[in-house]
């Protein structure tokens, strides 16, 4: 009997021991995530002359708000907001209206190729723009489409992963409802208005979340497509700041902040559908 | 007689009513599925078809492409800065993807257990998913940055030396690799906890009444229970990190001379700096087939599972 309680005690300790560690571990790590993010709200709002002190003060003395407007007024960032803006909502705006279109189609009607169709699609999944980069310049060269929003927006709206993602979802769309509305003389658009739309609220949200922060973060494809600063993006924007001579820490991070406030806060009001959207397909990144 | 008259009428309504949704049905389909279908030929399927075409053409924009065979091909495997891409690109992946997949695994596995704070750990963790790589690009240099930065500092106050991380040739891929760590991690970690929700709770019941301990669990029920997220995690991650650009080209545009450039960023230089559109076509052809093996590996062996 006391051997036993022994043993029960120990391993009561044990467990202690392991808890400890695993607490450990996981606050070591969030700090390792969270700091950086910090440091860059810090060095945003410091005043200039406490940025490279050494030893580095981890809270500025005062806070200085008016950092960001300086920061904001060393580049045309109001552009740059507009150009971001127009972009990402025309982008998504059309981006999840044909993936919703498409998808319906491959989940509910049956034609000639629809296989065939679905798999090239498919197919396209794992190619990614750096493959494509080449030649998509110069097919946008030859409609004259550098530098202008068409040339930014329309070649990345079809993406295989919203499609896949819609299909899969309407496929689970009771048929029932659309041959009720069908008797009822509905014509196959209504249907779509006014069935799948409504029914596929949680796929919109996933879509409409993940089409703004990709779009609102790509750099790559802007790269590509812009030469003349009246269409850069805020990405775009940042990067050539970077380059400036007159821009230093500060600057850099404050429109940093800036720049990331979006999506940071339409990640903590949406977070919920986030982990929906990465663990459903797990496709996009 | 009216009761005729309608019948007739309602019959003259239908009918045609009735042929006009099945013609319906018949284009429909294909007229819901055109515009997504006509962007993906123009600026998906036809890319590929005309990359392979370029690369086999002499072409540097300006003046007409002029067809030389294989040659561009033939001229990048002798080409010394091409292996050096090659085998910064492998550098980069090795450094990344086992790193990654260890950590958000051992992550995802803690955050399954009845942990205090968990919504707020999870979300920290994922939070470096939605920041632009621009944006993390340019924090982490300033953070690596050899004579202000707060790591040199760190390393100053336990008695290092600073290091010249971004400017010194031989190590300029290793801050590249942390910073990819840091935003890689909760991406994957998300997908581990979906795969680790998947495990039936009755085999950890079942094993407890074995006197399984949680490391034993770990060995003989998740680990072989996440085989199939495993390999996911694992081709993606190597894909991501050969198509790799916006970090390095935000944090070292390739340099200091070639140490970080990796083949996406030789592609961008070929085609957009030196205008030599053929060979950065073969060069995204080369890409093209290294990413398709992987694909082709992950499809093969998951079928194989099954």
């Amino acid at each position: 009997m006391k051997n036993y309680n022994k043993s029960a005690s120990s391993k009561k300790r044990n467990t202690l021991i392991i808890k400890f560690f695993i607490y450990a571990f996981i606050i070591v790590f969030t700090f390792y995530t969270l700091f950086p993010l910090f440091w860059m709200i810090m060095t945003a709002l410091k005043p200039s002359n406490e940025v490279l002190s050494i030893p580095p003060k981890f809270f500025p003395s005062h806070f200085m708000l008016g950092n960001i407007k300086k920061a904001l007024s060393l580049a045309p960032f109001d552009l740059f907001f507009k150009n971001s803006l127009i972009v990402t909502i025309t982008a998504v705006i059309i981006t999840v209206f044909i993936n919703l279109l498409a998808g319906f189609s491959f989940a509910k009607y049956n034609f000639k190729g629809k296989k065939i169709l679905f798999m090239i699609v498919l197919s396209t999944l794992m190619i990614p723009l750096q493959v494509t980069m080449v030649p998509n310049f110069i097919i946008m060269s030859k409609l004259n489409w550098l530098n202008t929003y068409q040339g930014l927006i329309i070649p990345q709206c079809a993406e295989a992963f919203g499609l896949f993602l819609s299909r899969q979802f309407i496929s689970e769309i009771p048929d029932e409802l659309l041959e009720a509305a069908r008797v009822d003389g509905a014509s196959e658009f209504k249907i779509f208005r006014s069935i799948i739309i409504p029914c596929s609220k949680p796929l919109i949200a996933v879509l409409v979340i993940f089409t703004f922060m990709w779009r609102w973060n790509d750099f790559l494809w802007p790269l590509i497509v812009l030469s003349d600063p009246k269409y850069y993006t805020v990405q775009l924007g940042l990067s050539m700041m970077q380059g400036l001579n007159y821009v230093n820490w500060n600057d850099l991070m404050a429109a940093s902040v800036v720049v990331t406030m979006p999506v940071i806060v339409v990640f903590i009001i949406f977070q919920k559908y986030f982990v929906q959207g990465v663990t459903t397909t797990g496709l996009k990144d | 007689m009216t009761e005729i008259k309608i019948k007739t009428f309602s019959k003259g309504i239908k009918q045609p009513n009735k042929s006009t949704s099945k013609n319906q049905q018949k284009y429909i389909p294909y007229l819901f599925i055109a515009p997504n279908l006509i962007l993906f030929f123009c600026f998906m399927v036809i890319p590929i078809i005309y990359t392979f075409y370029i690369s086999l053409n002499k072409w540097d924009l300006i003046g007409e492409a002029k067809w030389i065979g294989f040659q561009n091909y033939v001229s990048l495997f002798s080409d010394e800065i091409f292996w050096i891409t090659l085998w910064n690109t492998v550098y980069y992946s090795v450094g990344t993807v086992p790193l990654i997949m260890a950590i958000s695994l051992l992550f995802a596995v803690l955050l399954n257990q009845k942990i205090l704070f968990r919504p707020f750990f999870r979300s920290s963790i994922y939070m470096p998913v939605v920041v632009s790589t621009v944006v993390i690009g340019m924090l982490w240099s300033w953070i690596f940055n050899s004579d202000y930065g707060i790591l040199n500092y760190a390393l100053n106050i336990i008695g290092f030396q600073s290091i010249d991380w971004l400017t010194n040739s031989k190590i300029a891929m290793i801050p590249v690799i942390i910073t990819t760590i840091w935003t890689r991690t909760g991406y994957n970690m998300v997908i581990y906890l979906a795969g680790l929700q998947s495990i039936p709770k009755s085999y950890y019941e079942a094993s407890l009444i074995d006197g399984a301990t949680k490391m034993q669990q770990f060995i003989y029920i998740t680990f072989p229970l996440l085989k199939s997220t495993n390999l996911f995690v694992l081709v993606m991650a190597i894909i991501y990190s050969f198509k790799s650009f916006d970090i390095i080209y935000v944090m070292t545009r390739g340099g200091p001379g070639t140490s970080t450039t990796t083949i996406v960023q030789y592609i961008y230089k070929l085609a957009f700096e030196s205008g030599k559109m053929g060979s950065a076509s073969a060069l995204g052809i080369i890409l093209f087939l290294i990413m398709l093996t992987f694909t082709l590996i992950q499809i093969k062996v998951g079928e194989d599972k099954r």
